[in-house]
C-alpha cells in the first residue's frame, strides 16, 4: 500500500545494519510501514531512497517528500563505529599527569573468576593521548596556569599524526573552563578545520573518566556523522524535501540534524533508544483496555533483545549507559534511554556445556551465516531453528514468502548440538532451547522491574521486532503480566518511534543546596536561567506540534552519598519551606522504594536541576481495517511445557477489528509470527494492533 | 527431603534468578553508601546462603569477601539459632566468627517462608573507619586485637522486627570516627539485605518452598558435576611451593606462605594442604579462616576454567586443610587479622595460581601485582572548606596490574590479587571534592608489566598531597607488599615491577619511605607511590611481533626494556 497524496506527512526512518525501515504518518491514515535492504556501501542512502520509493508508489518520491513537514532520521551507523572501534583517528588531550584517564577507566569487571577476558581497548589509544601543562582545582581555582608551549608541542605532534578529530578533557574544566577554551582556540588557529570537542561543553559533569569518554565519542563521531547526515540530507533535499530534517537522540527525543552534527554524542544510540518512545505512542489510545501504570517494552531482533520500562508514560533515562556490554564497552557518560540488551535474539546460538547444561547465547549466528535453517552455511542451532522445528514458524512464509527455510537443516543442527548430548528428542531439545532463551528474558524483566520496585503482574508488555513473537505470550504468562500488546507497526518499531518522537530538550544546572541550608533565591535564579535557556531553543517542528510541556527534576542524595536519584518537582515547591518539606519527603520515599531504606534524620543534598522541555508531536492516525483476505487453517505445533497441540493458523492482516483468536494459535504476518498460547486469547484492536491476554481475565 | 524433580531448564532459570537478586543487592549497597570506599571504590559484596549455611550465589562480588561467607551464616545460626525470626538482622565483623577482617561489616538477614528459615542474605561492605586505635582499617602494626582497637561485633543482633537495636548503634556511634558516615553505610547494608529479602520472597511466592528446596540440591549436584568434569581434564599430580611476604612490622624477615596441591583427575578431586604454615605472628597480617579459604578457592576455581560455578556444591570436590593458630590458617584470638583480606591472602592466592599454572601448563595465569600501594592509603585530617570538618577514608587511586594468562595479557585495573578487577577506582575529581587533597599524577608505570608471551599488566605511578584547604596535617596510612619480592611470572614469564613509595617534600627533598607507614604530610608535600605490575606468562621470546610493536608504540614497554625475540630480524 502506497501513501495517498494531499495531506501533510511525517516520515520516520531507521537505517539499521540489515534493513532500512520507513514509517509514514499522515492524518486520517493509519501509519504505513516499509522495508528495504540497507546499502552500507553508499552510507545507507540507496536503501533509504528505495524504501521511500516503495512508500511513495505511483505518486512518486518527489511528491511524497514535498508534503513532508518533518523527516526524522535514526541510524545505528555511529553505534556500530564505536562498537567495532572503527571511528576516525582521534586524539585526546588532557591534564599533565593524567594521560591514562581513558585506559584506567573507573575499574570494574564482570565474571570475577574468569581471568581470561582481554582488557577492553579504549576508543583512543594511549599513543594518541597527549597532556598539556595546567591544573585547575576543585573550587575552580587555577593551580597551574596553562603553559602555551606545552600546547604548541601537543598540537605539533597531533598535526604530524594524521588526526581527524580531537577531544579535550582537562581536570575540573567544569569548575573553570578557561583552559579548555584556550586549547580550543589554539586548535582552530593551528589545525583549522579539524573538528574538536571540549568536555565542559559536551558533558559538564563531575567524574573525569565519564566526561572524557563522552568527549572522545563526540569528537570521533563528528567526521562520520557530519558526512552521513550531510549526504542523506542532500539526497532528500535534491528529491524535494522542504520540511525539517531531524535526528533521534539517545534520550528518545529529536533534535535538528544541525545540532546532531555539532554534538553527535547525543545521537549515537538513536536506534535502540527510540523503541520505548514508539511503544508509548503505539499504546496511546490504541489499546481497548485501561492502560496500567507501566509498560515493559521488548524489541526482539536477530542478535539481541532490547528491553526497557516506561512508567507513567515516562521514558526511562540513565546516566550510566555503556555502548556495548557493561565494563567491556564504552561508557557513554551522557543520559540515555535505559535500554537493556541481552543475547536472546532469533539468531542466538544454543549449546550444551561440559557439565550437561543447555545454554543459549550470547553468541549469535547474526545475519551471516545466520540460523541453520537459512541454509547459508550455519551449522549451530539457534532460537529461530528451534521455532521452526516446533512448528511455530512457517518454512514457506518467511519474510512474506521471499525466503524459504530448511526444516531439515534446523533439525540436523539441533540433533547434533543439543539432542545427542542431552539424550533428548529433537522436539524436546527445541522446546528446551526456547525455554532457556525465554528464561533469560523473564529474568531480565524481573531483575529490572524489581530493581525499580515494580510488580510485573501490573504491566502491559509492548512487543516489537522480528523475533519476539515466538515467545512473548509465554513470557507474559510466566510473569503473569496483564497482557501483551503487539502494535501493527511492531516489525518496524524504531522507524515508527522516529516518526512520532517529540522535540525534547534537556537543560541542566548544577546549583548546590540542602534541605538544611536552602537558599530559595539562589535556586530560583537557577531555575529562571533554565527557563530562559529552554525558551531560547527552537520552538516547533512542522505543523504537527503544539505548545511546550515543561517538567522539572532534581538530582538529590544524602550527604556523603555520591550517586544521585532524580525526583520530579513543581517550581512552587522550591520557593517555600513547606514546599521544600514535601520535596524532601518525596526524596525519602523514593529512596526507600528503590533501596529498601531511607534516613529521615540525614541531610539531603540537591545537586543538579533539570528542565525537560517537550514539544509534542500530534500524531492522530486514522482507523485501521483488515486489508487482506485469507483463510484460517490449522496444523500441529509443539509448545514448550505443553506439548504437541493442534493450532489455528490465522493470517495477521485478515483479522478483523474485535475478532478473537483463542490459543493455541499462530498469527502469521509478513515480517513476524505471533504465537498465542493455550489459555490465551488474541483480540484485534481498532488501531490494528493485537492484544493477547489470559482467557480467564477476558471472560 | 523434597521429591520434586526440576527439569534442567527450570534449574537454569532459578540459578539466574539468584544471581540477579545478588546483583540487585550489590547495586543497592553501591548506590546508597556514604563512604567513598563503598560508593566509589565498590569494596563490597553480597551473597545468598541456604538456611544450613551453604553458599548458593554471589554474582559479581569480590571473591575474598564471599567464597567462605557461609562461615558467617554458621556463626549466626550457632549463636542465634534458637531465636532467629523474620525482621531480624545481624551484624558481624569478627574474624574469629567467620568474618574476613574487622574492616568488613556484614549484615545477615534470615529469610523465612511459612515460618521456616529457608535462606540467609549477606551484604558485606568495607567500612571507612571501624574505631581502630589508628585512623585506618588496616592496622598492620597491631600486636593483638587490643592494640588494634577495632569495635569487634561478633555476630550481634542489630535489628529486630525491622527496627534497629539501638544499644549496638549507640555503641558504634561512640567508637567509630565520623559516625554519621558509618550509620549511612550501615543503612546501605541493611537496605541491600532487605532488597535481597524482597526479591527472594517473590521467588518463593512464585515457585513455592518445595521447588526451592529441590532447586538447591539439584543446583549443588550440577555444580559438583561441573567441577568434577573440569578437574578430570587436569593431570594427576602433586605440587608444592612457597611464597614469601616482604618484611613487615614485627616480622623483620617476612612471612613464608606454603601450600601443597594434590590433583586427582580420576576421582575429580583437589586437596590443598596449608597446615605447614607458621604460627600466628605479632602483627595484623594473620589470616582469618574466611580469607584463607576464600583466597585458596579463588585461586583453584579461576585455574579450572572460565565458567566453573563456585558454591557449596562444587566445594565438595575441593578440600582445604588448614590449621587453627597459623598465620596462613585460622587466626586465633587475640592475634590480630586486621589486614587479612590483602597481604598474606594475596600471597596465598598468587601461590595457588602459580602452582596450578605450573601443574597444568596449558591454562592459568601468572602472579598478580601486590597490594596495598600507598596510592590506596587511608587518609584523615580536617577540611577547611567545611569548617574544619574531620574526615577519614581510603583512597582508591593506584592499581596493581594483573598477571598475564595463557591466552591474554593481564587485566589492567586489578587493584590487588584479591580484587580480581571487580572493585572500582576513585574519580580524582570526586576525591578532590570530598577531601582537601590534590592528585598530581596518576599514570601507568612503563616497563612494570612482567615480560612474557602474555605480558603482565603494568602498575601505576601516583602522586598526591594535601591541598591548600587541608587544616593542619594530612595523615596517610598504608601497609604495602611487593617492595622486595614482586609478582612472579610463570612458565618462563618475567616478574612484574616492584612497589615503592617516596615523600616529595615541600622543600624539594625526596625521601624513600618504608613499606608500612603512617605519614604526616604538610602543605606542599606529596606521596609518590609506584604499584606493582603483574607477572608474565610464558617465555617473552614467544610474544607475537605485533603485540611487541603495540607495547612499544603505546609506551607500555620502553625500547631499553623490550625483551629479545626469537629469530626476529633487528
Amino acid at each position: 500500500m502506497a501513501v495517498a497524496g494531499l495531506e501533510r506527512v511525517r516520515i520516520g526512518c531507521d537505517v539499521g545494519g540489515t534493513f532500512t525501515d520507513v514509517t509514514i504518518i499522515q492524518e486520517s491514515e493509519p501509519a504505513a510501514t516499509f522495508k528495504a535492504p540497507t546499502t552500507s556501501e553508499d552510507g545507507g542512502v540507496g536503501g533509504l531512497i528505495a524504501a521511500l520509493e516503495i512508500a511513495a508508489g505511483d505518486r512518486g518520491i518527489a511528491d511524497l517528500l514535498q508534503d513532508c513537514d518533518a523527516f526524522v532520521h535514526s541510524t545505528t551507523l555511529a553505534l556500530n563505529a564505536v562498537l567495532q572501534r572503527s571511528v576516525p583517528r582521534t586524539a585526546f588531550i588532557t591534564t599533565k599527569g593524567h594521560r591514562d584517564i581513558l585506559l584506567l577507566r573507573e575499574g570494574g569487571k564482570s565474571e570475577p573468576l574468569n581471568l581470561h577476558i582481554p582488557y577492553p581497548e579504549p576508543l583512543v589509544p594511549r599513543s594518541l593521548s597527549f597532556v598539556v601543562d595546567e591544573r585547575v582545582g576543585a573550587q575552580g581555582e587555577v593551580i597551574v596556569p596553562l603553559d602555551g608551549a606545552s600546547v604548541d608541542d601537543v598540537l605539533a605532534a597531533i598535526a604530524a599524526a594524521d588526526i581527524e578529530a580531537i577531544a579535550v578533557c582537562l581536570l575540573w574544566s567544569i569548575g573553570n573552563p578557561a583552559h579548555e577554551l584556550e586549547v580550543g582556540r589554539r586548535i582552530e588557529v593551528d589545525l583549522p578545520g579539524v573538528p574538536y570537542s571540549l568536555s565542559h561543553q559536551v558533558n559538564p559533569i563531575l567524574r573525569e573518566f565519564r566526561r572524557a569518554s563522552s568527549t572522545v565519542i563526540d569528537a570521533s563521531l563528528k567526521p562520520i556523522m557530519q558526512a552521513h547526515l550531510g549526504v542523506v540530507e542532500e539526497a532528500l533535499r535534491s528529491l524535494g524535501l522542504r520540511g525539517e530534517f531531524l535526528t533521534v537522540t539517545n534520550a528518545g527525543g529529536v533534535i535538528s540534524a544541525d545540532e546532531a552534527r555539532v554534538r553527535p554524542v547525543q545521537v549515537v544510540n538513536s536506534g535502540p533508544s527510540v523503541a520505548p518512545v514508539a511503544a508509548r505512542s503505539a499504546v496511546n489510545g490504541q489499546v481497548d483496555v485501561a492502560l496500567p501504570e507501566f509498560l515493559i517494552v521488548i524489541d526482539g531482533g536477530g542478535t539481541s533483545l532490547d528491553m526497557s520500562i516506561v512508567r507513567s508514560g515516562e521514558i526511562p533515562l540513565t546516566s550510566e549507559y555503556w555502548l556495548g556490554d557493561r565494563f567491556s564497552g564504552v561508557m557513554l557518560g551522557v543520559p540515555a534511554v535505559n535500554v537493556h540488551s541481552i543475547g536472546a535474539g532469533g539468531g542466538s546460538i544454543a549449546a550444551v556445556d561440559s557439565a550437561g547444561v543447555l545454554r543459549v547465547g550470547p553468541k549469535s549466528a547474526g545475519a551471516s551465516p545466520g540460523p541453520a535453517c537459512y541454509a547459508k552455511g550455519g551449522t549451530e542451532p539457534t532460537v529461530t531453528d528451534a521455532a521452526l522445528v516446533l512448528g511455530l514458524l512457517d518454512a514457506e512464509q518467511f519474510l512474506g514468502g521471499r525466503m524459504e527455510l530448511s526444516a531439515d537443516l534446523a533439525r540436523q543442527a539441533i540433533h547434533d548440538a543439543v539432542a545427542v548430548p542431552l539424550g533428548l528428542t529433537i522436539e524436546e531439545s527445541a522446546a528446551a532451547i526456547m525455554k532457556v532463551s525465554d528464561a533469560k528474558v523473564v529474568d531480565l524483566i524481573r531483575e529490572r522491574t524489581v530493581r525499580e520496585g515494580l510488580d510485573p503482574r501490573q504491566a502491559l508488555i509492548v512487543a516489537g521486532g522480528g523475533s519476539s513473537g515466538f515467545s512473548i505470550d509465554r513470557i507474559r504468562a510466566e510473569l503473569e503480566c496483564m497482557g501483551v500488546f503487539y502494535p501493527r507497526v511492531a516489525p518496524v518499531l524504531a522507524s515508527y518511534g522516529a516518526a512520532v518522537s517529540d522535540l525534547v530538550t534537556d537543560h541542566r544546572q548544577s546549583t548546590f543546596a540542602t534541605n538544611w541550608h536552602f537558599d530559595h533565591d539562589k535556586v530560583r535564579a537557577a531555575l529562571d536561567e533554565l527557563l530562559d535557556r529552554s525558551r531560547a531553543t527552537p520552538g516547533r517542528i512542522g505543523s504537527g506540534s503544539s505548545d511546550a510541556i515543561r517538567d522539572w527534576y532534581v538530582s538529590a542524595r544524602y550527604a556523603y552519598q555520591v550517586w544521585d536519584i532524580e525526583v520530579g518537582f513543581q517550581v512552587e515547591e522550591v520557593l517555600t519551606p513547606e514546599g521544600l518539606g514535601r520535596l524532601t519527603e518525596r526524596f525519602h520515599d523514593e529512596h526507600a522504594r528503590l533501596f529498601g531504606v531511607c534516613d529521615r534524620s540525614a541531610e539531603v543534598e540537591f545537586v543538579s536541576w533539570r528542565l525537560r522541555t517537550t514539544r509534542p508531536t500530534s500524531s492522530s492516525e486514522g482507523a485501521w481495517s483488515a486489508s487482506l483476505r485469507g483463510s484460517r487453517s490449522a496444523r500441529r505445533i509443539m509448545i514448550p511445557d505443553v506439548g504437541e497441540v493442534e493450532a489455528e493458523i490465522v493470517p495477521l492482516e485478515a483479522l478483523e477489528v474485535a475478532a478473537e483468536v483463542r490459543g493455541p494459535a499462530i498469527l502469521r504476518g509478513d515480517y513476524a509470527t505471533l504465537v498465542v498460547g493455550p489459555g490465551s486469547v488474541a483480540v484485534r484492536q481498532a488501531s490494528g494492533g493485537v492484544l493477547i491476554r489470559a482467557i480467564e481475565e477476558s471472560l | 527431603m523434597s521429591t520434586t524433580v526440576l527439569d534442567p531448564a527450570t534449574v537454569a532459570v532459578m540459578a539466574h534468578r539468584f544471581d540477579s537478586v545478588a546483583r540487585e543487592m550489590i547495586d543497592t549497597l553501591l548506590r546508597t553508601a556514604r563512604s567513598g570506599v563503598l560508593n566509589t571504590a565498590r569494596d563490597l559484596s553480597c551473597a545468598i546462603l541456604t538456611h544450613d549455611n551453604r553458599l548458593l550465589a554471589f554474582a559479581d562480588s569480590i571473591p575474598v569477601h564471599v567464597c567462605a561467607i557461609h562461615l558467617e551464616g554458621a556463626a549466626m545460626t550457632e549463636i542465634h539459632g534458637h531465636d532467629l525470626r523474620e525482621g531480624d538482622a545481624y551484624l558481624n565483623n569478627s574474624p574469629y566468627h567467620g568474618g574476613t577482617h574487622h574492616g568488613d561489616h556484614t549484615i545477615l538477614v534470615p529469610i523465612f517462608a511459612e515460618g521456616e528459615h529457608l535462606l540467609t542474605v549477606c551484604a558485606k561492605g568495607h567500612q571507612a573507619d571501624i574505631g581502630n586505635a589508628a585512623p585506618t582499617t588496616y592496622s598492620a602494626t597491631s600486636r593483638d586485637i587490643y592494640e588494634e582497637g577495632a569495635v569487634n561485633l561478633p555476630c550481634v543482633r542489630i535489628q529486630r522486627d525491622w527496627e534497629d537495636v539501638d544499644d549496638i548503634v549507640r555503641m558504634c556511634r561512640m567508637r567509630i570516627r565520623v559516625p554519621d558516615q558509618w550509620y549511612g553505610d550501615y543503612l546501605a547494608g541493611v537496605g541491600a539485605a532487605r532488597v535481597g529479602e524482597r526479591g527472594l520472597q517473590r521467588f518463593i511466592q512464585r515457585y513455592g518452598v518445595a521447588a526451592l528446596k529441590a532447586f538447591i540440591e539439584q543446583w549443588f549436584d550440577y555444580s559438583e558435576r561441573s567441577v568434577a568434569a573440569a578437574i578430570a581434564n587436569l593431570p594427576t599430580t602433586t605440587v608444592s611451593g612457597e611464597s614469601w611476604h616482604d618484611p613487615f612490622p614485627g616480622v623483620p624477615d617476612g612471612v613464608p606462605v606454603r601450600a601443597t596441591i594434590a590433583i586427582d583427575a580420576d576421582a575429580g578431586r583437589i586437596e590443598v594442604d596449608l597446615t605447614d604454615n607458621v604460627d600466628c605472628v605479632d602483627c595484623g597480617i594473620n589470616l582469618s579462616e574466611a580469607t584463607t579459604r576464600a583466597a585458596t578457592l579463588a585461586g583453584i576455581f579461576s585455574s579450572l576454567g572460565t565458567d566453573v560455578p563456585l558454591n557449596s556444591g562444587s566445594l565438595r570436590r575441593v578440600e582445604i586443610g588448614i590449621r587453627e593458630g597459623a598465620a596462613v590458617g585460622a587466626v586465633r584470638h587475640p592475634h590480630s587479622a586486621s589486614v587479612a583480606t590483602t597481604n598474606l591472602a594475596d600471597r596465598l592466592l598468587n601461590l595457588v595460581w602459580r602452582l596450578m599454572a605450573e601443574a597444568r601448563g596449558d591454562f592459568g595465569n601468572a602472579e598478580f601485582g601486590l597490594a596495598i600501594p600507598a596510592s590506596r592509603s587511608v587518609i584523615s585530617g580536617r577540611d577547611g572548606r567545611f569548617g574544619g570538618r574531620p574526615f577519614v577514608n581510603q583512597l582508591m587511586l593506584g592499581t596493581a596490574g594483573g598477571g598475564g594468562t595463557s591466552d591474554c595479557d593481564g587485566w589492567l585495573t586489578n587493584l590487588a590479587p584479591q580484587g580480581l578487577g571487580t572493585a572500582y577506582r576513585d574519580s580524582i575529581e570526586v576525591d578532590e571534592q570530598k577531601y582537601p587533597i590534590i592528585v598530581h599524577r596518576l599514570e601507568l608505570m612503563p616497563d612494570s608489566g612482567g615480560a612474557g608471551r602474555y605480558r603482565g599488566a603494568p602498575g601505576t605511578i601516583c602522586e598526591f598531597g594535601p591541598s591548600d584547604h587541608a587544616v593542619g596535617l594530612l595523615r596517610a596510612v598504608y601497609s604495602s607488599d611487593g617492595h622486595v619480592t614482586p609478582a612472579q611470572g610463570v612458565r618462563g614469564g618475567g616478574a612484574g615491577g616492584p612497589a615503592a613509595v617516596w615523600r616529595l617534600g615541600h622543600d624539594g627533598s625526596i625521601e624513600e619511605l618504608p613499606q608500612v607507614a603512617s605519614v604526616e604530610l604538610r602543605h606542599g608535600d606529596r606521596i609518590r607511590a609506584v604499584s606493582c605490575g603483574g607477572g608474565g606468562f610464558g617465555p617473552p621470546e614467544e610474544r607475537e611481533p605485533e603485540m611487541r610493536e603495540t607495547d612499544l608504540r603505546e609506551g607500555l614497554v620502553t625500547p631499553a626494556h623490550a625483551p629479545p625475540s626469537h629469530g626476529a630480524p633487528g
